[in-house]
C-alpha cells in the first residue's frame, strides 16, 4: 500500500516521470528501498514544479510516520525503524482536515496507543500486519 | 461484593508523556524471526512531559499511568489497595524552566483474575521455542469474572495486563476528590473490539517480580490455555 500510494502521488505530480514505468512487473514485489526511492523522486519533483500548477491537494506534502515517533523506542525494540516507513501525504489529510490521520477522536497515534496497551508484547510481524490493517481503513489511501 | 468495575483511561485532550532513553529486553525466537519482540523495560523510568499533560494522573503513550504525590496521599488516606508506587524521573521539555512535579509510576498489583469464561478467550498462537502467546477475546465486554477478582481497588485482568481497572469504591473516591487526568469507563464499555487479540507476554513485565511469581504459581498465568504436550 505504501508503494501504491507513492506511485499514485508521483503519477499525479508528473505523469511522464520515467520512474513510473521502470520497475513494475506482475511478479515484482516492492521493497522498502523502492518506496524510499519513489519518495525521494516525489520530493524532487515536488520542489521543482511551480506550486500553482499542482493539484490543490498536493501543493503541500507532509512526511507521515505510519509507525509514530512517539513509540519509536518500542518499535525499534521490536526491530522496526520508523524512519524506514515514512510516506509523503497531503498536509490536509495528514493533520488539517476532519477525519485526517492526526485529527479527530480516533486519530492515528491514539490507535497505536490502544494497540500497544491492548497487545502488550506484539511481535514485529504482528505490528506490521496491524499497520496494514490500519492503512486499509484510510478512505483516501486506496490500494 | 462490588459488582461494578471501571477502566481507567487518559482524557482525550491530555498530552501524553514520552519515555526518555528507554531500553528493552530483546526477545528473539530460535525458530521464527518474526517473533522478535521487546520484553521488560530495563532501568529506571524517566519521562518527558509537557506541563499541560502533568495532572494527578499523567499518562505515558501506550497506556501506562503515573500518579502525583496528591494521589499517593489520597490512596494512603482511603486505604486503596492493589498497587505499588515507584518514583519516576520527570522532565519538562527543554524550553520550560520551572521544575516538573514529583510523579510515581503506578504499578498495579491487584488481580482481577483470568478473563471470565463469558469473554470467550482462546489461544490462537503459541510458540514453544520462545513462549510467544497470542489470545483472541470474543466478548471483551464480559472480561471480568467478579468471582476471580481478589478485591483490590486497582487490578489487571489477564490477558490484558496493559489496561488498568478500578473498583467501584475507588471510582467513587476519584470522583469525590476530583482527581484530574482521568476518564472512568464502565468495564462493559471497554474499547477492545470483539475478537480483538492480545499477546500479554510475561506477568513479570507488568508487576514486581515477587507478586508476579505468586500469581503465576497460583493461577498458572504464563501457561494459560497452552496445550499440554
Amino acid at each position: 500500500m505504501r508503494y501504491n500510494h507513492a506511485y499514485r502521488t508521483l503519477r499525479e505530480l508528473d505523469p511522464e516521470n520515467p520512474r513510473l514505468s521502470s520497475l513494475y512487473t506482475s511478479v515484482w514485489f516492492p521493497q522498502s528501498w523502492d518506496i524510499h526511492d519513489l519518495n525521494q523522486e516525489i520530493a524532487r519533483v515536488h520542489s521543482r514544479l511551480p506550486k500553482d500548477l499542482l493539484p490543490k491537494e498536493l501543493r503541500q506534502l507532509d512526511v507521515h510516520h505510519p509507525f509514530p515517533l512517539q513509540f519509536k523506542r518500542e518499535f525499534r525494540a521490536w526491530g522496526i525503524e520508523p524512519e524506514d516507513y515514512t510516506m509523503l501525504v497531503p498536509v490536509g489529510w495528514h493533520r488539517l482536515k476532519p477525519g485526517g490521520l492526526h485529527t479527530g477522536p480516533d486519530h492515528w497515534n491514539k490507535q497505536w496507543d490502544r494497540y500497544i496497551a491492548q497487545e502488550g508484547e506484539p511481535t514485529k510481524e504482528r505490528a506490521i500486519e496491524h499497520l496494514s490493517t490500519m492503512m486499509k481503513q484510510i478512505p483516501w489511501m486506496k490500494p | 461484593m462490588t459488582s461494578k468495575f471501571w477502566l481507567l483511561e487518559a482524557p482525550e485532550n491530555q498530552p501524553r508523556a514520552e519515555i526518555r532513553d528507554a531500553e528493552y529486553e530483546q526477545i528473539t525466537c530460535p525458530t521464527h524471526e518474526g517473533h522478535r519482540r521487546a520484553g521488560k523495560r530495563l532501568g529506571d523510568l524517566s519521562v518527558i512531559v509537557h506541563p499541560l499533560g502533568a495532572r494527578d494522573f499523567t499518562w505515558i503513550w501506550g497506556g501506562r499511568a503515573l500518579i502525583s504525590r496528591r494521589v499517593l496521599n489520597l490512596f494512603d488516606k482511603y486505604g486503596v489497595t492493589g498497587f505499588e508506587a515507584k518514583p519516576v524521573r520527570v522532565f519538562y521539555p527543554e524550553a520550560i524552566k520551572p521544575p516538573p512535579p514529583e510523579m510515581f509510576q503506578l504499578l498495579v498489583t491487584g488481580w482481577g483474575g483470568l478473563a471470565a469464561p463469558a469473554a470467550g478467550v482462546s489461544l490462537i498462537e503459541w510458540c514453544p521455542a520462545c513462549r510467544y502467546k497470542r489470545y483472541a477475546i470474543a466478548e471483551p465486554s464480559r472480561l471480568i469474572d467478579p468471582a476471580a477478582w481478589d478485591g483490590s481497588d486497582l487490578f489487571i485482568v489477564w490477558p490484558l495486563p496493559g489496561l488498568i481497572f478500578a473498583s467501584d469504591r475507588l471510582a467513587d473516591i476519584l470522583r469525590q476528590e476530583r482527581v484530574s487526568g482521568l476518564k472512568l469507563i464502565p468495564a462493559p464499555m471497554i474499547w477492545v473490539k470483539k475478537g480483538g487479540t492480545a499477546s500479554p507476554g510475561s506477568l513479570m513485565r507488568r508487576m514486581p517480580e515477587r507478586r508476579a511469581r505468586e500469581l503465576d504459581q497460583r493461577f498458572g498465568v504464563s501457561d494459560w490455555l497452552v496445550p499440554r504436550s
